[in-house]
Order: C-alpha cells, then sequence, then structure tokens
C-alpha cells in the first residue's frame, strides 16, 4: 500500500516536473518567437530604407531568436509533451512554427538581403546581365527554403488548437503564402529577364504609349509606338512613329468568333482598336502583326504604359525641364498631356512637345542620381494599377508572363469572382481626360444552383466644361453634342458567369452581348453631358462558387477609379 | 511580420529593368483620330442587336431587338448554342467548320425554337421580336441583313431551372479526421487510465476496509 502512493507521488511529481519543464521552455520559445516577429518587422523596414549596415545586425539578431526558439522546442522534455493528450497538438505546432522560422532566418533571408538593389539599377544605359543571373541562382534557393517552410506551416492541423498557438499558425500561414507567392514571382522574373533582356540573343520590342484621354478597355487607345532593341542588357531607343499613321488593316478573319462578335471587324481593322477587347495579349499579338504587315520586321513583344506612369516616375526624379516648353511636374503631368496640350497646341505642335517631354524625362534617368526606392514604388504601383503591360511573342516566356498582373491577361478561371468593368470612348474625341469613374460591388444571396448574385453599380461623371474646348479635344463628337462624352462600358461577369439585367438611372437598358474567355459580357452606351453624372446597375452572376468575396477589374483611367467591394459571408456559414 | 516587405523590395527591384523603357513612358503621343478617315470611322458603335434581359430560364422569353438595318430590310437570324459547363473549363464546346459553336448536350424543354429565321426590319432600319428557347446554354444570336449584308450578334444565356438545394454534405478533409481521431484516441487513452486508476483505487480501499 505504502509502496503504490510513493510510486503514484514519484510519477505524480515527474510529471508535474515535466509539465513545468515544459511550460518553462514553451515560456521562452514564445519570448524567442515575439522577438522574432518584432525584429524582422524591423528589418523589413530597414530593408525597405536601404539600411544595409543595419539590416545586417537586425538579421543576425533575429536569428539569434529563431534559433533559441528552436532550441526551446526541440529537447526531449518538449518531444515527450507532443504525445501528450490535449496539449500535444499545442505543442507540436508551436514547435513547428519555432522550425520554419528558423530555417526562414537562416536561409532565406539572407539571400535576400544580400541582393543588393541598387546594383540592380542600371547604370550607364544598360543593366548587369551577369549579375543578375547570379540573383537569379540565389533567388531559386531563396524559394525553395520558402517553399518548404510554407509546406511545413501547412501541415499543420488548426482545429483543436488554443486560440493562441490557431492564431499564431493561420497568421504565419498567410504571410508566408505570400511570402512564397512574391519567392516565385520574383523566381520566375529573375530567371526570364535576362533572355528578355537580350542576353541570348538581340531582342527588338514594340512599346506603345496607350492614352486614357480617349478610353480603351486595356486603358486607352495606342498612341505613339517606338521600337525598343535590347542586346546584352543594353536597350536602345530606336524608331518612333504613330500609330495613325499605319493605317488600316484586313485581319478580321484572324479574330476569335468571340471577339468579333462583341467588337465587331474594327478590332482587325484599325490599330487604335486592337484594345475594345480587355485582354491585352489579344491586343498585342494584333498589334504586332499590323506592324510586321506595314515595316516588314518583326517583334519579340510589345510593352504598354500610359501618362499616368510618368506621372509616378516623375515622383522619383523630380520635376524635369522641356527644352523649349513646360516643366513636367509630377502632380500636373497628367494634365499637362491630356488636356493642356490639346488646348494649347496644334497637333504637329504636340507631336513635337511630346517626343521632347519623352527625351527630357529619358535623359533624367539616366543623368540624376535617383532614389531607387521611390523609384521603385513607383514602378510596383504602376504595374499593380495595370498601366504596364508586357507581352512576348515567345510561348515559353509568355506562360510565365500571362499569370502576372503585368501579363494584363483575363484569366478564364479565377478564386475571387471578379467582374470586369472596361471603358472604351465611343464618342471620338479626347473628353476621357474629364471622366470620373466610380464601382461598386456588393455580394448577394447564395442561390439553390451554387452560383451567387453580384451587384455591380457603376457611376461615371463628367468635369468637362460646357464651352471652351478645342476642336482637337472635341474630336468627331458622335455622341451628337460635342461635349457629351459617349463611352461604351463592357461589363464581364466573372469565369463560367453571367449577366443578368441592366439599369441606366434605373430604368431598364437594352444591352449588347457576348462572351470572351468564359465570362458573358454585355455593353452599355452610357453618355454623359458635362457636369452631369450616369448610373449603370449590373446584376451579374457568378459560377458555381461559395465564396462571399467579390473583385474588380478596370480600365486605368486618367483620374483613378473610387471603388468599394462589400463581401459577404461564405455560402456555408 | 512583415516579412513579405522584403520580397517586395526584392521583386521590384528586378522590375527595374524596365527602367530605360519606363522612360519611355514619357511619351504620350495621343493620336487624334486617323489623318486619311476611311469611311468607315474608327470609334466603336453602340451595339446594333441586343437580346434583353441578357439571362433568363429556359422557360421564360427574352426580346431581340435590332436597329441601324437597312428600311424594311428583311433580316436573317441564325441561333448556335453552346453548353454552360460551369466549373468545366477545360471542355470545349464543339465547333463548326465557321467557328461557331454547337451546343454538345442540348436538352429538349419544349417544341424546338427554330435556329433559322427571318425578321422584317421597319421604315427605320428597326425590328423586335420575341424568342423563347427550348436549350440550355450560351445562345448566339447572328443576325444578317439580307440587303445591306450588316451583321451583328448578341448571346443570350439560358440557365436551368433551379433543381431543388440539395443537402449539403458535410465537409470531411483528411485534417479534420485526423485531428478528431487524435483527440478522441487521448481521450480514449485518458478515459482507460482514469478507469483503471478509478479501478485500483476502489480495490485499495476495499483491501484497506477489509484490512
Amino acid at each position: 500500500m505504502r509502496r503504490t502512493l510513493l510510486a503514484g507521488l514519484i510519477v505524480g511529481s515527474l510529471v508535474l516536473l515535466g509539465g513545468g519543464w515544459v511550460g518553462y521552455r514553451g515560456w521562452q520559445a514564445r519570448a524567442h518567437l515575439l522577438n522574432a516577429a518584432g525584429l524582422a518587422q524591423q528589418l523589413s523596414a530597414e530593408v525597405m530604407g536601404s539600411d544595409v549596415d543595419r539590416a545586417r545586425r537586425t538579421l543576425a539578431a533575429l536569428q539569434e531568436q529563431a534559433g533559441e526558439a528552436r532550441a526551446a522546442t526541440g529537447d526531449p522534455g518538449w518531444r515527450v509533451g507532443q504525445h501528450a493528450p490535449y496539449a500535444g497538438d499545442d505543442l507540436g505546432a508551436v514547435r513547428q512554427v519555432a522550425v520554419a522560422i528558423d530555417e526562414l532566418a537562416r536561409d532565406a533571408f539572407p539571400t535576400l538581403l544580400r541582393a543588393d538593389l541598387s546594383t540592380l539599377l542600371p547604370g550607364k544605359g544598360r543593366l548587369d546581365v551577369a549579375r543578375l543571373r547570379t540573383v537569379s541562382s540565389q533567388l531559386t534557393e531563396t524559394d525553395e527554403v520558402v517553399r518548404r517552410a510554407r509546406d511545413r506551416i501547412a501541415a499543420v492541423p488548426t482545429t483543436g488548437l488554443v486560440g493562441q498557438v490557431r492564431q499564431a499558425v493561420t497568421d504565419l500561414r498567410a504571410e508566408i503564402d505570400q511570402l512564397a507567392t512574391l519567392t516565385g514571382g520574383a523566381d520566375q522574373a529573375a530567371r526570364l529577364l535576362p533572355t528578355l533582356l537580350g542576353a541570348d540573343g538581340a531582342r527588338r520590342y514594340l512599346m506603345v504609349s496607350q492614352n486614357p484621354a480617349e478610353l480603351r478597355a486595356t486603358g486607352g487607345m495606342f498612341g505613339a509606338y517606338a521600337v525598343i532593341e535590347a542586346e546584352a542588357g543594353v536597350l536602345r531607343m530606336g524608331e518612333q512613329s504613330s500609330v495613325g499613321g499605319l493605317g488600316q488593316f484586313d485581319l478580321a478573319s484572324k479574330l476569335s468568333p468571340e471577339v468579333r462578335n462583341l467588337y465587331t471587324d474594327l478590332v482587325g481593322t484599325y490599330p487604335a482598336d486592337v484594345n475594345l477587347t480587355p485582354d491585352f495579349p489579344t491586343a498585342a499579338a494584333l498589334f504586332r502583326q499590323m506592324y510586321t504587315e506595314r515595316s516588314g520586321t518583326t517583334v519579340d513583344g510589345v510593352l504598354a504604359v500610359d501618362p499616368v506612369v510618368l506621372s509616378y516616375l516623375l515622383r522619383a526624379t523630380g520635376p524635369v525641364t522641356v527644352p523649349g516648353h513646360t516643366t513636367l511636374v509630377s502632380d500636373k503631368v497628367v494634365r499637362t498631356l491630356l488636356s493642356d496640350t490639346y488646348q494649347r497646341l496644334d497637333q504637329k505642335g504636340q507631336d513635337e512637345f511630346f517626343a521632347a517631354s519623352a527625351s527630357a524625362v529619358f535623359s533624367a534617368f539616366f543623368t540624376r542620381d535617383v532614389n531607387p526606392r521611390a523609384f521603385l514604388s513607383a514602378l510596383d504601383r504602376a504595374i499593380g494599377e495595370r498601366r504596364i503591360l508586357f507581352w512576348s511573342a515567345h510561348q515559353a516566356e509568355q506562360r510565365v508572363i500571362v499569370g502576372n498582373r503585368l501579363g494584363g491577361s483575363l484569366p478564364d478561371q479565377e478564386k475571387v469572382p471578379t467582374v470586369g468593368v472596361f471603358l472604351n470612348d465611343g464618342s471620338g474625341a479626347k473628353l476621357g481626360y474629364y471622366l470620373r469613374p466610380s464601382a461598386t460591388l456588393t455580394v448577394g444571396e447564395c442561390r439553390p444552383d451554387g452560383r451567387r448574385l453580384l451587384l455591380l453599380r457603376f457611376t461615371l461623371h463628367s468635369t468637362a466644361p460646357a464651352r471652351g474646348l478645342s476642336p482637337s479635344v472635341l474630336g468627331l463628337g458622335l455622341a451628337g453634342d460635342p461635349y457629351t462624352a459617349r463611352t461604351l462600358v463592357s461589363v464581364y461577369s466573372p469565369a463560367g458567369g453571367a449577366v443578368l439585367t441592366s439599369r441606366l438611372d434605373g430604368v431598364a437598358l437594352r444591352v449588347g452581348s457576348g462572351t470572351e474567355r468564359r465570362r458573358q459580357a454585355v455593353i452599355a452606351t452610357v453618355e454623359v453631358r458635362p457636369g452631369a453624372t450616369r448610373t449603370l446597375e449590373v446584376d451579374v452572376l457568378t459560377g458555381k462558387t461559395g465564396s462571399g468575396d467579390g473583385d474588380l477589374w478596370l480600365t486605368p483611367t486618367a483620374t483613378p477609379w473610387t471603388t468599394q467591394i462589400k463581401s459577404a459571408p461564405h455560402c456555408d456559414q | 511580420m512583415r516579412l513579405t516587405r522584403i520580397i517586395m523590395a526584392l521583386t521590384v527591384g528586378l522590375a527595374v529593368v524596365a527602367a530605360p523603357t519606363g522612360a519611355g513612358a514619357a511619351q504620350p503621343q495621343p493620336t487624334p483620330s486617323q489623318p486619311n478617315s476611311q469611311p468607315t470611322a474608327y470609334p466603336p458603335q453602340p451595339p446594333v442587336l441586343t437580346v434583353n434581359p441578357s439571362t433568363i430560364i429556359i422557360g421564360e422569353t427574352a426580346t431581340l431587338t435590332g436597329a441601324g438595318f437597312g428600311l424594311n430590310e428583311a433580316v436573317q437570324h441564325a441561333v448556335s448554342s453552346a453548353p454552360l459547363a460551369i466549373g468545366q473549363r477545360n471542355q470545349a464546346p464543339a465547333r463548326r467548320g465557321d467557328g461557331s459553336t454547337v451546343a454538345m448536350a442540348p436538352v429538349a424543354y419544349q417544341a424546338a425554337a427554330p435556329l433559322l429565321f427571318t425578321v422584317q426590319a421597319d421604315a427605320a432600319g428597326r425590328f423586335s421580336v420575341p424568342y423563347t428557347p427550348s436549350v440550355t446554354g450560351r445562345l448566339t444570336f447572328t443576325a444578317v441583313g439580307l440587303t445591306t449584308g450588316r451583321t451583328a450578334s448578341a448571346t443570350l444565356t439560358v440557365l436551368p431551372r433551379s433543381q431543388p438545394t440539395p443537402s449539403r454534405l458535410p465537409v470531411t478533409g483528411d485534417s479534420i479526421i485526423g485531428t478528431s481521431l487524435t483527440v478522441g484516441g487521448g481521450l480514449l487513452g485518458v478515459g482507460v487510465v482514469l478507469t483503471l486508476a478509478g479501478l485500483a483505487w476502489r480495490r485499495r480501499r476495499l483491501d484497506a476496509g477489509t484490512n
């Protein structure tokens, strides 16, 4: 009897001691992990601020903390504890979190820190391709480390975990998912870029500028274009000309029946209309073919940009003086280029001014000491807003680009149901500068057939004056009154979805319709008088989804959109 | 933690190769309308053929409306259809030689709606005609003015009637089963230990009582 009591006491003390030990180690691990989280935040700020020395010290501290956390969760007591009922899975989860963070700190972050951004900036008109190749192989390794960490955390079951631990695992999962998307993208880009820049043979691209004053679905009518030649990282700007000079073509028979049904033969006839469709690869391939037919030379891809990109870049360079003309300032450049120029100059003057602006900004980048950080965030924003688009004529490259925002491709499948609202000018004028679009997307009821209702409310306001605009702004004035902007609004359902009914200012509206890439599209004619606002409401069905999220894909305009998305709970909740 | 920003900085860094091309962005030379204007204007026109509403449920009627055809012109309509195939993105619809699509499995609903019919435009070149489809799917109407040769098309989505809501099956992911097994196993283990301990205790008390 006494012996059993003694044995019980010993076992009890051991369990208590063990529990205490594991608890103590857990408390230690928690402190180290919290420190690591703080340091990671500090590290990212320092990297963004190009403060390399301090970032190195922070990284060293981060590695130490992560290592301690890993050690704290790696002793035998902890391992035994993982088999205990109730708390075992929590201990296991904390262990996995500590290991994942330690691996990232030791194997992923140092590479990212070594990849010095400033060496990637083009100096003396060229980019160091060999250096880029080195960075590329480092990135591939980093990407593998991040993937491993992601798989590790993805394998941790979250049901049954204590609230705090579950939250930590869920947060880390989201962070690492995002990180993996980015390293994956960076890895692909770094592998692709040397080839694109002519490391494996000279390349030739068409760079077109989209003009949001006369709207097209991908941003604006193709205006000027330039041939860019790339060889071993050196970029040269070749022939420059105006798209209008290319004339007319007979490529309607090459169009897909879907595009032809929705946007007529115009898409294959005028270079100014290739981007009536929002699918940039379609527009770019057509434009390339038109250029080849006219010039006899082929190009390897098409790059599209708009003047708003220039306004972002001017923020990095500071004001740029155009000799013989005005000074370009970031805040005013869109107005200068898209409005004032048409008012002030005749067509010949406009062309001269635009060409002079181009070369002025171009030389500013190579002569001034531009802050890389400001410059990078300008580019990042422009790509995010789909104002820089790229298409490669080489299939293997295009397969990589197509999944990226830069590719501007209308996907035929998606995770979040996405409604497209695309604007094409129907007045033949340059009134796009005065338009202020906004859109609200509300996620509605779940339907028994597995689809979900989405309500789009689109408004278009015109700030155009009622008189005083020059003939080159008013253009063809197809809406009757030359000051009234006629916009053909294409509303695309999510992939696999459908468009139900459309109302303009509350009255049922007859709309054109068709399909493109598994989406039903309708085209509504919206005419806005100076100072007026029109409201278009469209009810849309998703494909089969339970998701309560929604997203919008919009034509980038001269003045950014005002948007709002009202999500709802998932249908299973 | 904002680990992502570190990578973001790097990704954008790579985008820097666009720098010289980015400078090219400085030439937004908007071309005003085509210099040598052709008879066909380049700006897109409002739709010529519309079908409203754009989506109906089988059995309902949509209205086809045309405008801009020849005065009193006969306008021929051809109807082709493709299955909805929601969620089956790799399934391409069957294609005719001219590129139009045909339904692979049309579901007969009632007396078949005509797939080819002619409508007379009025003195202003307009027409309006009801259409009640007999199949579900995406129906594409192609209208051809028999005198002017003017062509236009519109697409109607025809949904099947809603089936009664299928009873939702519980989500039984591997991880959930795995976890419940772990938890269940743990509980079972605890239960066994408690029972054994309880038995041993009682025995001891009984023993003590008899002693």
